[in-house]
């Protein structure tokens, strides 16, 4: 590893990276251009593009291996922004090559310029199916959760009797539970974000039990010596330890609430939602505006995820520290 | 030597014997639905062994709510059948798929509302609540809003739709009449349906989207160009053109026989179907549903060319007035390749021009 690292400190290394780089992007984005769009004019004669392709990638490649090298900021982003491009670009150039019809697979370029058409409603559907279905549901299933829990651990029969069915009912996939919900609420929103509801609850009920439960015996024995209400014990003790629980149950579940809210739109909506797009799209052939919504639905995923780690990032050290 | 000798005059015998003794070439085709009257013809050829008699081994592959030219194109099927919106659609979106021949030559598509919902020409749609199937199924319904100056969600440059469009899983009673004002109803299957439901057909009313020009054709068989041009479909020395014309030729036959016996082909059909061929409620026997079914199917089929003999055929006529519809509508946005049909394998399989 040595050599490479000290190789990567020069600068005729640096310049090199740089160069592969440049041809690996540079050329895919050549080759992309050059290549007519599927549908459009004669088939090029892909075997010939095939090699020319993964030449230019794995040129790519060289230069992401010498990119990554070293500790700096830039060594840290690059390859991943780097990887993103020629990946990007490869499919187009790919994509473009074997003249793939956009029905079955559509092109990077098709799918941004579907993003940018079709931007206006794609944006209501994430409204919809992020911030209506997703969020409040995710909000509701997470309050309800806790307080559930606080009422097992805090009442014995309730855990001897209603724990075992949260962990048992946590485990239902949501395939069989949306349709049902789905026609028992109705096909507008609320339904969508009953079934993230349900399915965020479970996670959140049976983590948060298991983290309330976690303090240990001697600092509980401890706060008995110094004589604290179980109100102080509780609130210095119990929940500090609960948090780191209750966050990888939220986080769990962050992921699960916009998946549920996608796949319950199959069963049923009023017209609008990311799930119901797909749907429609698929069945029409529009694969680029389902790539599209795709897309959107993966941002606003990840955002989610990011928003509740952030959470939890600044809520732990604090815990912890008390 | 005397076992050589044997196995050399079975191995003679065998190539002096055509049909009977030659492998039967395997062939799948997707329907658009589950097992129903809706294609009789297809069980009936089956049964009456008309498809073994063209050398075929047909094996009929169902389907929920996925579109019938994915199974195709990707070669899981050989052939399918689906509506014409669907087909032209595929092919504008670059997938190589081929008409070989119409089989229902009307549409029996409609909307349906309460009579008492006050609902009483396609006018009247504005504002309200039309539920529509998903998977390319929905099409002669935007056809018929855009046609009258309306729009939906459906649409995604829409942002702002004069009619509120609700997805549901196929069956009316999850949101008829609660939930919307107006919901897609075939004359052969949801009808028959609804009127299990508790509301006969006198207090209903319904809009054949055939009677307001909106004639977009439905079941028909296609395939892909791939198939069409193999020279050795499946190994069989056979062209897939020619497999083709024996798959149609023997549809025909089924379906001329089932629009003729109808009752005889009600009961071959309810040997091929579960739940799947039930009605709803009050209607909800499967063989009352299924005789309904026939009945209107039969309707669709006895139409347009099938009244001239010249069943299966794609008037070219009506062809011309879908593609002029759709492109009005904008959901056609050229007109199709001119590969997207063709006449040959009908012409093969009936022998007529």
């Amino acid at each position: 590893m040595t050599p490479a690292r000290t190789a990567a400190a020069r600068p005729g290394a640096a310049l090199l990276t740089a160069a592969a780089l440049l041809v690996g992007v540079g050329g895919l984005l050549l080759v992309a251009l050059t290549l007519p769009v599927p549908g459009d004019g004669t088939p090029p004669n892909a075997r010939l593009w095939l090699a020319g392709i993964l030449a230019l990638l794995a040129v790519g490649a060289v230069g992401v291996r010498g990119a990554a090298q070293g500790e700096s900021r830039a060594a840290r982003t690059l390859p991943a922004a780097f990887t993103l491009l020629l990946a990007v670009l490869g499919t187009e150039a790919l994509l473009r090559a074997y003249a793939v019809p956009a029905g079955l697979i559509p092109t990077p370029g098709r799918v941004l310029s579907a993003l940018w058409t079709a931007r206006t409603v794609l944006l209501q559907d994430t409204y919809t199916t992020f911030v209506l279905e997703a969020l409040l549901g995710f909000v509701a299933g997470t309050v309800l959760g806790l307080g559930l829990a606080l009422l097992v651990v805090r009442f014995r029969f309730l855990e001897r009797g209603l724990l075992p069915y949260a962990a048992l009912f946590s485990s239902i996939p949501i395939v069989a539970l949306a349709p049902v919900i789905v026609k028992a609420v109705g096909l507008d929103w609320p339904s969508k974000t009953v079934v993230v509801a349900v399915t965020v609850l479970f996670p959140v009920v049976v983590g948060a039990v298991r983290g309330l439960q976690s303090a240990s015996r001697l600092h509980l024995d401890l706060m008995h010596t110094y004589a604290a209400t179980p109100a102080q014990t509780f609130r210095d003790v119990r929940v500090p330890g609960a948090l780191p629980f209750v966050f990888g149950a939220l986080k769990v579940a962050s992921t699960l609430a916009l998946i549920s809210a996608i796949v319950a739109e199959f069963f049923g909506t009023n017209g609008h939602g990311l799930g119901f797009r797909i749907q429609i799209e698929v069945g029409r052939f529009g694969l680029d505006i389902v790539w599209a919504a795709i897309v959107l639905a993966s941002v606003a995923g990840i955002a989610f995820f990011a928003l509740v780690s952030a959470a939890e990032t600044r809520l732990l050290p604090r815990a912890g520290r008390s | 030597m005397k076992r050589g000798t044997i196995i050399l005059a079975t191995l003679l015998l065998a190539a002096a014997s055509p049909a009977s003794a030659q492998k039967l070439v395997p062939v799948k085709v997707q329907l658009k639905w589950f097992p129903q009257a809706q294609f009789a013809g297809f069980f009936v050829a089956q049964a009456k062994g008309y498809y073994k008699a063209e050398g075929l081994d047909v094996q009929f592959l169902p389907t929920g709510d996925q579109s019938p030219i994915q199974t195709v194109a990707t070669g899981t099927a050989d052939f399918g059948t689906t509506w014409i919106t669907d087909l032209l659609t595929a092919r504008q979106q670059g997938i190589p798929v081929v008409h070989i021949a119409q089989l229902f030559q009307k549409s029996g598509y409609t909307l349906v509302a309460l009579k008492s919902s006050g609902i009483k020409t396609p006018a009247d749609f504005k504002g309200k609540r039309v539920g529509v199937w998903p998977s390319g199924n929905e099409y002669p319904a935007v056809a018929l809003l855009k046609k009258y100056g309306m729009t939906t969600s459906l649409d995604s440059s829409v942002s702002n739709p004069s009619v509120q469009a609700v997805t549901y899983p196929f069956d009316p009673s999850i949101v008829f009449p609660d939930k919307v004002d107006l919901v897609s109803a075939m004359t052969y299957n949801e009808v028959d349906q609804i009127v299990g439901l508790g509301y006969p057909l006198d207090k209903l009313q319904i809009f054949n989207a055939s009677d307001y020009g909106i004639n977009l054709l439905e079941d028909l068989m296609f395939t892909t160009e791939r198939t069409l041009a193999n020279r050795n479909f499946k190994g069989s020395g056979m062209s897939g053109e020619d497999i083709a014309a024996k798959l149609v030729r023997a549809t025909l036959k089924g379906w001329n026989y089932a629009v003729k016996n109808q009752k005889e082909a009600v009961q071959i059909v309810l040997v091929n179907c579960g739940n799947t061929c039930k009605g709803s409620g009050t209607r909800s026997s499967a063989a009352s549903h299924q005789t309904w079914q026939m009945t209107e199917v039969a309707k669709l089929y006895n139409a347009g060319p099938s009244l001239k003999g010249r069943a299966g055929y794609l008037d070219p006529a009506t062809y011309k007035a879908n593609v002029t519809l759709l492109r009005s509508l904008g959901i056609l946005k050229a007109d199709p390749a001119p590969a997207a049909v063709t006449y040959r394998v009908w012409e093969k399989a009936t022998g007529k021009k």
